[in-house]
Parts: C-alpha cells; structure tokens; sequence
C-alpha cells in the first residue's frame, strides 16, 4: 500500500476525465504522422488495417490500461510498478513495472523539446518572422532552429528559451495537482484544439484550386480535393504487405498513447464505482476522431493545393516535421487575405499542435510522481519541479546535440519499441496472469456498458498474438539493425553511444528507486 | 503509392475510391464518439450494472 497519509485525488468530473485522457492520446502525432502514413501505405487500403488494429489492439489495449491502473489505484499505487505488484504476487513484477517509469520520462524530456518548437513557431507566426520566406528560406529557417551546431538564422539561445518556457509551463500545470491541474488545461485546451482545428479544415477544404507550375515546366490545377484524393484513393497490392499492416497497428499504438504508463497513471485516479468500458471507447474515438477526420484533412490537402502531388510526395518522404514546420507556413504564406490571414492561421496551426503536445506531455510526467509521492512521501510541488529540473538539464542535451542522433536513439528505444514491450507485458499480466475471468469482472467494476463478450476471446489471444507478431517483427526489421548502428554517419556513432548510456543510467536509477520503495515498505511493516 | 492513377480526373475532384473510403472512415469514427457519448450523457455517472457473472 502507498506510504503517502495523504488520501488519493480523484477526478472531478467525467468529461474532466475524457477530456484528459483524450487529451493525453491526441498529440502532434495525430496532425503530422498520420497523413504521412496513410499517404505512404496505400492511402484508403491504409484505413482497413488501421481500422482493424484499432478495434484488435487499439481499443483493448485502452481498456487493460484503463483495468490496470484503475486496479493499482484503489490500492494506493499510481504508477506500474505498484500495479504490477498489485496484480502478481512476484518479487519480479514490480520491476517489470519500471519500464511504465521510465518510458513516459524518457520521452517526456524530448517531448517537451519537439513541443517547444510549436510554442516557438506560434511566436514566429504572430510576429511575422515566417512571412515573406521562400522554400529554401522555410527549409533554413526551421534547419538552423533545430541544428544549433549548424545555427545561423536564430540566436544560439532562442531554442533554450522556448524548451525552457516549455518546460517551465508544463509542470506549473502538474504542480497544481489532478483537478486544479491536469483535468482544467484538458477542459480549456481540447475545445481550443478542435475550434482551431476545424476553423483550418474548413478554411484549407474550401480553398480555391491554384495553378501551378511543375519542375518539367507544364503547369497543373490542384485543389484541396485532390489532396484528399491522393490520400484515400485505394492501393489495393498495398493490403498484402505486412509492412502496410505493421505501419497501421503502429500508428494506432502511437496516437493510442498505449504501452506508455501514462493512461495507467490517469486510471488509477477512477474509484470502482467510475465506468471504464465505455469511458475508454469515447476516449478512443474522441482521438481517432481528430487523427481522422482533423489531421487527416489539413496537412496533405493543403500542400497538395500549393505545392501539387509531386510536392506532397516529397514532403511525405522528408518527414512530419517537414510537414508542419516548412509546408505549412508556406502555405499559410499563400493563403488569400495577406500577413494577417496567414499570421492567424499560423498561430492556430501551431497552436493546436501546442495544446496538443501539452495535453499529452502532462500525462507522462504523472507516472513518475505519483511513484515518488505515493513511496517517498514527496509533495506534488517537490516532485513536479525536482522533475522539472531534471527534464530541463537533460532535454538541453537534446537541443545540442539533436541532428547527431542523440534525440533519436531514445525515441526509438524508450517512444516506439519500448512501447510494444510494455503493453505485451502488462497484457500478459492483466489477461493472462491475473486471469481472464478476473480481468473481466474487473473491467465491469461499475461499467455504464458491458463489453460485448468475444472481446474477452479478442483480448485473451488475439491482442497478445498481435502484439507478439509486431514485436518479433520490429526486433528482426529494426531493432537489431538500430542497435547495430547500420548507416549511421561515423561522427555521430560516440553520440549515439552516449545517449544509450544515459538511457542505461536513468533505468538502472529507477530500478534503484523501486528496490529502495520496496526496502522502504519492508520495514515500514516490521516496525 | 502510385500516383500517375490520379492525374485522370479533372482538377479539385474527389473521386469514387477515395470519396467512399473517406466517407467510411469518417462515419466510423464520428458514429463511434457520437454513440459513446451520448450512452456516457445518459448514464449517471454512479450508476452501476449488476456484479460481472451475475446475469445469464
């Protein structure tokens, strides 16, 4: 049981909580990696495998984490190592739990990083800065921001600046605690979010077709329509490849937010009398809702307008941020209505992806709390900003050191293959070890609907077997071949090499913490 | 993708393919968040079904 005397924080409200819990899923992913997935997966033919691995994966993932961390909380544990613990009886379980700890911190910090670039390109767009600026200038403009050894439009401090304030945001929120914190900015930022998001797709779907001239020299008319061709007309061969498949159920692990730790933090705040059958579809398809129909009709159809199909092709395979941070502007760029237009869609564009970032980023710092709170009988205050701290000192390794690949070795081990190892585990502790039937009643504690039965067959074999296949598949495709370095630049290998290290350290102290947690229980009971 | 199939319908056109599965794709998810929170706004927030197992 926790050692904090303080009793447990419960939600305020219902809405409060799936705004929050919606508001931890939707994330700069939803407006920038989705589009960009279903473009380069078979456009249309992407939605039957992402449909499928939403309804196979996505949802039942969403419920055992919900079951998890509903379960852990009415036993006083916030984060997975005292849920773990909580479902089985083993000395091994709540060290399994660490990786609940330690993915949500790892990405937390470089999170917070990308996410400071929304705040920061929000400035630039109100001030004008991105105005007047051709392709190359865009390219320079967002290059030197991000590669501060190669720097030379911003100053060297200006990204510090914007991380800092960043940081400095996101903790006075979870400072304020669950209600007074988290569950206010989710119940101010994800209406904000959705009026921003839904003023720009009706602005970028209604917009004019324009002409333009291509790199052979003949000219084609595009409109946002053809943009919304290109991404859902149907590429059928694409449906047999099982990288098309493994594309899809990673997007919806990524939009998902599952295999984090966060939506367990947040669910150990429900009491049992709280539904979570229902609660976490609403949750789910609130998300899928602004990944769908918002992030999918925003990006692509606007590029496609400006810049054609070819220039949307291009921009796919340059990246999301390409996407966000250099078509984007230029588009607002061209926009009919002059610099005002284009500072206001501007503003709203990254605006959205801020509130975005910041609704997401809150969850991850909560795991990570409410472990110290709960086992070391810290403040919110304390812990809030101790992490605070630490985020700050680390995540400047990120700025300095973000076009070596320091950034991402720990969003490929801690923000993508993590996640699968994570959500395979408590799957098999929640379905499998606690048992089925257990996993049942206990998703139905006060259920407003009742799971249709199969979805006990789904959830005991199917998911497990999916993720088991995705797993297998990302070590032998990836994750051997980004351990082994393949093609990476000589100069940044040391780099590299130090970022894991950091990585091995902040595990190894967060084992530490959760055996010392343990020790501190131990004799807390003898005495 | 191929994107050479998309050049022959005129300028600004959605077409069929693409219109049905963004038609099929919207209407799920904006029917899954409509269902699910209508049922949530009419369930109070305390109530409870009756113990798993205890229904035939």
């Amino acid at each position: 049981m926790s050692d904090s005397t303080q009793p447990r924080e419960q939600w305020g409200s219902r809405i409060g909580l799936i705004l929050a819990m919606a508001g931890n899923a939707v994330g700069l992913g939803n407006f920038l990696r989705f589009p960009r997935q279903a473009v380069e997966n078979g456009g249309g033919t992407f939605m039957i495998p992402y449909f499928i691995a939403f309804l196979l994966v996505g949802i039942p993932l969403m419920w055992i984490e919900w079951g998890v961390g509903r379960y852990g909380g009415v036993r006083g544990q916030g984060s997975t190592p005292g849920m773990f613990d909580a479902l089985w009886k083993n000395p091994i379980a709540k060290y399994l739990g660490v990786l609940g700890l330690f993915m949500p911190v790892i990405v937390l910090i470089y999170y917070c990083y990308i996410e400071s670039w929304t705040l920061a390109w929000t400035f630039f767009s109100l001030t004008g800065a991105t105005q007047g600026l051709d392709q190359a200038g865009m390219k320079s403009f967002f290059s030197s921001y991000v590669d501060l050894q190669n720097g030379t439009v911003h100053g060297f401090w200006t990204p510090f600046l914007f991380f800092f304030v960043t940081v400095v945001i996101n903790f006075w929120v979870v400072s304020k605690g669950l209600t007074a914190g988290i569950e206010k900015l989710a119940k101010i930022g994800m209406p904000i979010l959705f009026v921003f998001a839904v003023i720009l797709v009706i602005r970028v779907l209604t917009l004019d077709p324009q002409t333009i001239t291509l790199a052979d020299g003949t000219t084609a008319t595009q409109g946002p329509l053809d943009g919304l061709r290109f991404m859902y007309t149907p590429d059928w061969a694409a449906l047999a490849s099982p990288k098309v498949w493994l594309a899809a159920t990673g997007q919806i692990f990524f939009t998902l937010s599952v295999g984090m730790g966060s939506l367990q933090a947040y669910a150990s705040y429900l009491t049992k009398k709280d539904d979570l059958t229902l609660s976490g579809i609403a949750t789910s398809a609130t998300n899928e809702t602004a990944e769908v129909v918002l992030g999918g009709s925003l990006a692509i159809p606007a590029v496609v307008t400006f810049f054609g199909i070819t220039g949307a092709v291009a921009v796919a395979k340059g990246g999301s941020f390409d996407l966000g941070f250099i078509s984007m502007p230029l588009v607002f760029n061209n926009l009919p209505g002059g610099p005002i237009i284009a500072a206001a869609a501007g503003v709203m564009w990254f605006g959205l992806l801020f509130f975005a970032g910041i609704t997401s980023s809150v969850s991850m710092a909560t795991p990570a709390l409410a472990f110290v709170e709960e086992n070391f009988g810290w403040t919110r205050k304390k812990s809030a900003w101790t992490l605070a701290a630490i985020a700050i000192a680390l995540g400047c390794l990120h700025i300095v050191y973000n076009t070596r690949g320091f950034l991402d070795e720990w969003d490929y081990w801690a923000g993508t293959f993590g996640l699968v190892i994570l959500a395979l585990v408590e799957t098999i502790l929640f379905v499998w070890v606690f048992g089925p039937d257990n996993m049942w009643n206990e998703l139905h504690e006060g259920a407003a609907w009742r799971i249709p039965s199969f979805y006990k067959t789904i959830m005991t074999y199917v998911t497990p077997t999916f993720l088991i296949v995705m797993m297998v598949w990302w070590t032998v495709q990836e994750a051997i071949p980004t351990l082994m370095m393949e093609g990476v630049p000589a100069e940044n290998v040391p780099v590299k090499w130090a970022s894991r290290g950091l990585m091995v350290a902040i595990l190894l102290f967060e084992l530490w913490l959760i055996k010392a947690a343990w020790a501190k229980k131990a004799a807390k009971g003898k005495a | 993708m191929d994107t050479t199939a998309l050049a022959a319908l005129p300028p600004n056109t959605l077409g069929l393919n693409a219109f049905l599965f963004m038609a099929g794709a919207w209407i799920f998810v904006l029917g899954l968040m409509l269902w699910s929170f209508l049922k949530l706004m009419s369930t109070p927030e305390n109530e409870k079904l009756p113990p798993a197992g205890s229904i035939p």
